[in-house]
């Protein structure tokens, strides 16, 4: 484009070619494109910029929709929670220790407990299949 | 997460925040209006420029750098040290499509 020896297969280096304009100022001029929003405006930011009170509004209202949709949402966000075990934990991790008797009356019903399981066994009284009927 | 990323912070186009993430670290400026207007009307008007959708536009200051990312009708701007690898920040931006779009989703933008 523009240049001696040039033809069609130089257009894919037309975007490389650093003196390019960015902006033709005869194809992408104001006759063949939407003018307005297409304007390069520096200055817009002292005219569009957000007031005040609609910036915190706005923001408001952002922080307001993305909590009633973490809310509703099914999607799982990160590791699953740990069962709750007890309602008020603060109550139960402020209380009184248990006392070291309390602890070894557990301890020790619970081997009893469990030393008797083991002892569970099955005594031979009678047969448990009787022939019926049979001469 | 990219050593020395200080903050993640999505706007609107209009560059006011949607959501945002920071550690202490964080320089104060960064969270003013004025730097997430301005970043949002930069990608605005760089869209404009005849070449195309600006996808993101960086710009590296004194002690830290601003990662603009476009994400119509959100903006992704990440604020990390300026000696921080940029390159792997802008990779951030695949782990987050899913979360853009839902965001976008949640508010209704589109």
């Amino acid at each position: 484009m523009g240049c001696c020896f040039s033809n069609d297969e130089d257009k894919d280096d037309d975007l490389n070619d650093p003196s390019r304009p960015l902006i033709n100022p005869i194809s992408d001029g104001p006759s063949s494109r939407p003018i307005g929003s297409n304007v390069v405006d520096v200055a817009a930011l002292e005219t569009q910029g957000v007031d005040q009170t609609e910036y915190t509004d706005r923001a408001t209202q952002y922080s307001h929709n993305l909590s009633s949709w973490c809310a509703s949402t099914q999607k799982v966000r990160g590791p699953p929670r740990l069962p709750i075990g007890v309602a008020t934990p603060h109550v139960v991790l402020s209380g009184q220790p248990i006392s070291l008797s309390d602890i070894q009356l557990i301890t020790s019903a619970a081997q009893q407990a469990a030393r008797s399981l083991q002892e569970i066994k099955v005594r031979h009284k009678e047969d448990l299949v009787v022939p019926f009927g049979v001469p | 997460m990219v050593d020395g990323l200080h903050a993640i912070i999505i706007t609107d186009r209009d560059g006011v925040p949607v959501l945002k993430v920071a550690d202490e670290h964080l320089p104060h400026a960064a969270m003013q209006p004025r730097l997430l207007a301005t970043a949002a009307m930069a990608v605005e008007q760089a869209n404009k420029l005849g070449v195309s959708n600006n996808k993101n536009i960086i710009t590296v200051y004194k002690n830290h750098q601003l990662i603009s990312i476009n994400r119509q009708p959100l903006i992704v701007n990440m604020i990390a040290n300026a000696n921080a690898n940029t390159g792997l920040i802008l990779s951030l931006e695949a782990d987050m499509q899913e979360p853009l779009d839902d965001i976008c989703a949640a508010l209704e933008l589109h």
